[in-house]
């Protein structure tokens, strides 16, 4: 495990959680932000992990060197993440109700790279990138 | 040492409790920002001193320090969620201490400030 | 569980996947970022030759053969296994992250076909080694072929730019310089002798004096040779091999000096004609298995001579004297630089001066035996030399050898 940019995705994560607060303050006002906002621990904690992922996944993979991006799969990865992290960029700025299906659909990059992994194992692939 | 991994410590200490207290939706005055300021200071310190695990990990004032700092963190983080300053008086006293560490081995002329 | 739940659980497991991937994952954060565990890029010298995954390696008889950096490895993964069944020393893993230079030492004498192979799960490369066993000093791709003609032991010498010597005398010219001398398929041993200039900047006949001197900067390959006719010898540009030798014997300069009267000078003193002998004395002695010099120097009143004594491990010696004679001017009948009698003969440009068992060959710039000559004659000034004096124990010696031919020859790849 790295932990230069495991540290980095945990500090930018808390500062967009933080940012979800102040949102989430000026939207709602006096009212009462749970009922505003249903699920907000569980987006929460997704803001704060999710972005955690997506940095430490995308500092790892363009780290592999020019290599790594002649291969498809991992500039697919690379696409995903980052769209992950606009939809998680717009959960911080923008709550709404819709917040746990946007947080299941950012969720795609950590699917896919399961997939991939899982794929990897049984062909004994000692890489990701399989294609 | 690296000096970033340092201040991302800092700025985990201090973001966790802001989160806390903004999720809670309490208000944030001058004696949690004064918290939140000392456990940045707390958490720096932490970095850097963990960091040099592998050169002073036998030496008493090292492990000493590194206990210190924690509960430094622990003081500020109480000071915030009891709104009660005088937390941040106890945090200070690791503060104290690596500043006297600090000036007896300048004084002393030793290489380093962890003593025994 | 209604869906809401579902929803909740997978959102806040899945960012864990990326985490249990890096934690899981046999070579860790690796998989993120190697496409393959290792790239390998072979870099043969240009006497190996490289197809189809094979090197065409040569062994030689004469120790191990290295190629260094024959395979450059650059391994992204965290560990490449080497699987090999050759006698090279290969190491059986690699770490990485980082970049290796494989080094292969082939030994001596060693032929056939060998594998290696590198492998990490399921990727592996393979390299098939197929060595033939070479007359060649291991290590070099060039060497001079030196046909010599004479007959006898003679004691060869080479410079650092190439000049071949025979008993001190130049007799050849070679492309490149070396140490190691092969002949007849064995190697000879080499010693390197320091030389040194005996006084810096002066020229005697248009050379500067060099003589051994231990420690000194520069140093000339010596070796043996024995030539009956026409014989071949090879030289390779490699450092000189370390050889457990006894020394050779030492000669004794100054009991040959005061023999055959090296020096002798008839001076006109106010009292009387002397003949003047200069007295010496051992200042030094360089030993070594092919030749062990010992250093003598001393004067008289009318010269000063500086002789080194060459004492070789067959039965033969060289003695190599310079002589400074004093400036001031004057008329002789006796001046000896070698002989206690007139020489019998010439063998080339040798005067030869048999004596009980050993045969003396003298060569000089200077006549070496003049006794009692009829009308006085003006006595040299300054320095004069090269004297060089060959001493024959084994009655087979016959003269200088001469250069034949000198042809460089390359090693090219085979097959």
């Amino acid at each position: 495990m790295e932990l230069t940019p495991l540290l980095a995705g945990l500090v930018w994560g808390l500062a967009l959680s933080v940012a979800r607060q102040w949102a989430e303050q000026k939207a709602a006002g006096r009212a009462d932000r749970s009922e505003l906002f249903p699920d907000r621990d569980v987006v929460i904690a997704f803001i704060v992990l999710g972005t955690t992922a997506n940095v430490y996944s995308a500092l790892l993979i363009a780290s592999g060197a020019p290599q790594v991006y002649a291969r498809p799969s991992a500039l697919v990865a690379l696409a995903l993440v980052t769209a992950s992290q606009l939809l998680i960029f717009l959960m911080a700025l923008r709550p709404s109700r819709l917040d746990l299906d946007l947080a299941l659909a950012a969720s795609a990059p950590y699917v896919y790279l399961a997939a991939l992994w899982i794929a990897a194992q049984a062909l004994g692939a000692y890489t990701l990138w399989l294609f | 040492m690296d000096p970033v991994l340092a201040l991302m410590a800092g700025s985990i200490a201090a973001l966790i409790p802001l989160l806390a207290v903004m999720y809670k939706g309490s208000d944030l005055d001058y004696a949690r920002a004064a918290g939140l300021i000392s456990s940045f200071a707390a958490g720096f310190v932490f970095g850097v001193l963990a960091q040099l695990w592998a050169q002073f990990y036998a030496r008493f004032t090292y492990l000493l320090a590194l206990g210190l700092m924690s509960a430094s963190l622990g003081y500020s983080w109480w000071g915030i969620y009891r709104r009660w300053w005088v937390a941040y008086l106890f945090a200070a006293a690791g503060w104290i201490y690596l500043i006297v560490l600090i000036a007896a081995a300048r004084a002393l002329g030793l290489p380093d400030p962890f003593l025994i | 569980m209604d869906k809401r739940q579902i929803k909740r659980f997978l959102v806040s497991f899945f960012p864990f996947l990326v985490f249990l991937i890096s934690v899981a994952s046999p070579s860790g954060d690796y998989v993120f970022r190697s496409v393959q565990p290792a790239s390998l890029q072979p870099s043969p010298p240009p006497y190996v030759a490289f197809r189809n995954g094979t090197f065409y390696l040569y062994s030689s008889p004469f120790g191990t053969w290295r190629y260094p950096g024959l395979i450059s490895v650059s391994v992204n993964g965290p560990l490449i296994y080497i699987n090999s069944d050759c006698p090279f020393g290969l190491p059986t893993y690699l770490r990485g992250p980082g970049g290796y230079e494989l080094d292969v030492f082939v030994p001596p004498g060693y032929q056939g076909t060998c594998r290696a192979e590198l492998l990490y799960g399921s990727w592996s490369a393979e390299y098939v080694f197929k060595v033939r066993e070479v007359d060649w000093y291991p290590g070099v791709d060039v060497r001079a072929a030196v046909v010599l003609n004479g007959s006898g032991w003679q004691f060869l010498q080479l410079a650092p730019d190439g000049a071949l010597y025979a008993w001190g005398v130049e007799i050849g010219q070679l492309p490149f310089s070396g140490c190691v001398v092969e002949r007849g398929g064995v190697l000879a041993i080499t010693q390197q002798m320091p030389y040194t200039e005996l006084a810096p900047g002066v020229l005697v006949n248009g050379s500067p004096m060099w003589v051994p001197y231990p420690q000194s900067g520069t140093s000339l390959a010596s070796f043996l040779l024995d030539l009956r006719g026409n014989g071949t010898f090879y030289l390779y540009p490699a450092p000189c091999l370390k050889v457990e030798a006894p020394p050779a014997p030492a000669v004794d300069p100054i009991a040959e000096a005061s023999a055959n009267d090296i020096g002798l000078m008839g001076a006109p003193t106010p009292a009387a004609y002397v003949l003047a002998r200069p007295k010496l004395a051992v200042a030094y002695r360089i030993e070594g298995p092919v030749a062990t010099v010992v250093a003598a120097n001393g004067s008289s009143i009318a010269d000063r001579i500086y002789i080194y004594g060459f004492g070789l491990p067959v039965d033969m010696h060289m003695l190599l004297y310079y002589i400074y004679f004093t400036p001031t001017a004057y008329l002789t009948s006796d001046l000896v630089l070698f002989g206690s009698k007139p020489p019998a003969g010439r063998l080339g440009p040798f005067w030869a001066f048999p004596g009980n068992g050993t045969t003396y060959y003298y060569l000089g710039p200077m006549e070496p035996y003049l006794r009692n000559a009829p009308l006085p004659f003006g006595a040299p000034r300054g320095w004069a030399g090269p004297f060089i004096v060959v001493a024959d124990g084994t009655g087979r010696w016959g003269g200088l050898p001469q250069v034949v031919s000198v042809a460089v020859e390359r090693l090219g790849p085979w097959s």
